[in-house]
């Protein structure tokens, strides 16, 4: 069997573990024919799954969520054996905000001037993290700020024309927006839940049920790869080769600031794809009306620890998540 | 019917905004603006499809909108009857969003011909990369023997046979071997 898997991701810090296996070669040693496909935006990641262009993705977990619950595009039956990274969002705000911010939090900011704030996606973290920090502060999104859609790489320009007050997207786009003095950072999403997963792998449920030597396998790499991209003394060589045009494509001085997990950058240290982190975004997107209230159920089903501790991982560092903000 | 046009390959853009015209004069085309914001202009121009080069990141600024009262074009084209068809649009690279309103057949046939488009595009770009590849390993191989002939005073045949040798070693092509050459000259040649 040498089919090859293709893999769909994002140019992203987190999708570290996914590039680092393939430029090393990890996936081949292991018999694995892996294609990987970099991809401008979630809606061509969703499409190609659901339409058998891609076998898996690094996928936001509230979208693959939607995906699976048939709210985004045609349904795709997807499984998740494996979280790929966690942290690593921050929320930015633009620089103009930052002594209202100082003096009276999110509050006094929204208080002034109703906030528009953009998220990566519409089903992601990246949103729901933000929801559940507004709230967290008597600010409640919709009725005191807009919430907009916005690509990553958008975000810094946005800020500066002012189309945006502010954002929440994963590394290294808060660190852009802070080196250009155009924002600061408001709060890192590992504030908002310490070690919250954040992007998981997302595979067709097809080739994840009936494949099982070469799904072990590739659970089995991708678990090393990210014990190197996790080693602090690899983060130099990472950045550099995330910092290539077909990857990233910026500075390696800032992408090594960016993968920094001390300064809120993204972690590669807990794979664990527990149930309870599906539910957690599942019953977000019900909280917030973007999903019905089956999606919990279906999140449950959706995850599969089976799989991952089949393929040797190891069921630890679970990270709690947070209670419900408390509303008004 | 109302159509916005988010491609940002001119020549492709002008292409079906002139055969859409001439298909039906019902049609009115409207190309996305270079610098516009996709959804402010979805939100402004109200369209009955937008058709989205999959190219393009701010895709996801319609893929997840809810649809309220009153929203602007948010359901995403989709025929899960037809995944073949699907399929050829996606490798085609175009997507489409049509409002509430617009029956499933008129946002199909909107589609098949920007998939034709999108398909044609990338015909012509791929046969012109293929002739553009073969032409730069002609200009190495070129180059390697004319360096050859300079530097080693080989006889044009000479470094000819020179190059094909290395090749058959390496196992590697020609025009790889002749890159190799060049690269390997021109590392030298900086070094004081």
């Amino acid at each position: 069997m040498n089919d090859v898997i293709r893999l769909g991701l994002l140019r992203l810090c987190d999708a570290a573990p996914v590039i680092l296996a393939a430029h090393e070669g990890l996936f081949a040693a292991a018999g694995l024919n892996v294609a990987l496909s970099v991809e401008p935006s979630w809606a061509n990641i969703a499409d190609k799954l659901a339409f058998n262009l891609l076998d898996g993705a690094v996928m936001l977990a509230p979208l693959a969520l939607a995906c699976a619950g048939g709210l985004r595009g045609a349904k795709i039956d997807l499984a998740v054996p494996m979280s790929l990274s966690s942290n690593g969002n921050a929320i930015t705000l633009a620089a103009s905000a930052q002594s209202a911010f100082a003096a009276g939090g999110i509050e006094a900011v929204a208080a002034a001037k109703r906030p528009r704030l953009a998220v990566v996606h519409g089903f992601s973290s990246h949103d729901l993290l933000l929801r559940h920090w507004l709230a967290g502060q008597g600010v409640m999104p919709e009725r005191d700020v807009d919430i907009t859609v916005l690509p990553p790489a958008e975000m810094v320009g946005a800020l500066a024309a002012g189309a945006i007050d502010g954002f929440c997207a994963g590394a290294p786009w808060g660190l852009v927006a802070a080196k250009a003095g155009l924002g600061f950072t408001a709060a890192l999403s590992r504030d908002i839940w310490p070690d919250h997963p954040e992007k998981c792998l997302a595979l067709r449920a097809d080739f994840a049920n009936a494949e099982a030597a070469r799904l072990d396998a590739l659970l089995r790499v991708l678990l090393h790869a990210q014990r190197l991209c996790a080693a602090p003394d690899g983060r130099q060589a990472l950045s550099q080769l995330l910092a290539r045009p077909e990857y990233l494509d910026l500075p390696a001085p800032l992408l090594l600031a960016a993968l920094d997990p001390a300064q809120g950058g993204p972690a590669f240290t807990a794979p664990y794809p527990a149930p309870a982190y599906g539910q957690w975004y599942a019953r977000q997107m019900q909280l917030w009306g973007r999903a019905p209230a089956g999606l919990e159920a279906l999140a449950a089903q959706l995850y599969r620890p089976d799989l991952f501790l089949r393929a040797g991982g190891e069921a630890r560092d679970i990270a709690e998540p947070p209670a419900n903000a408390n509303f008004d | 019917m109302k159509i916005l046009l988010a491609d940002s390959n001119a020549a492709r853009r002008e292409a079906l905004s002139a055969q859409f015209t001439r298909l039906d004069a019902a049609f009115s085309i409207i190309a996305l603006a270079t610098d516009a914001s996709l959804l402010a202009e979805v939100e402004r121009l109200r369209p009955d499809v937008v058709l989205v080069d999959m190219a393009r990141p701010d895709r996801d600024m319609l893929d997840s909108l809810p649809a309220q009262g009153g929203t602007p074009p948010v359901v995403m084209f989709l025929d899960g009857s037809d995944p073949a068809f699907m399929q050829e649009a996606i490798s085609a690279g175009v997507s489409s969003y049509h409002g509430q309103d617009v029956a499933p057949d008129a946002a199909k046939l909107v589609m098949r011909l920007a998939v034709a488009f999108f398909q044609r595009n990338q015909q012509a770009t791929a046969k012109l990369q293929e002739v553009e590849e073969q032409a730069e390993q002609r200009r190495a191989i070129d180059a390697a023997k004319r360096l050859l002939m300079k530097e080693e005073r080989m006889s044009e045949p000479a470094a000819h046979r020179f190059l094909q040798r290395r090749a058959m070693d390496q196992q590697k092509r020609l025009a790889e071997v002749a890159a190799d050459y060049l690269a390997a000259q021109t590392r030298q040649g900086q070094k004081p």
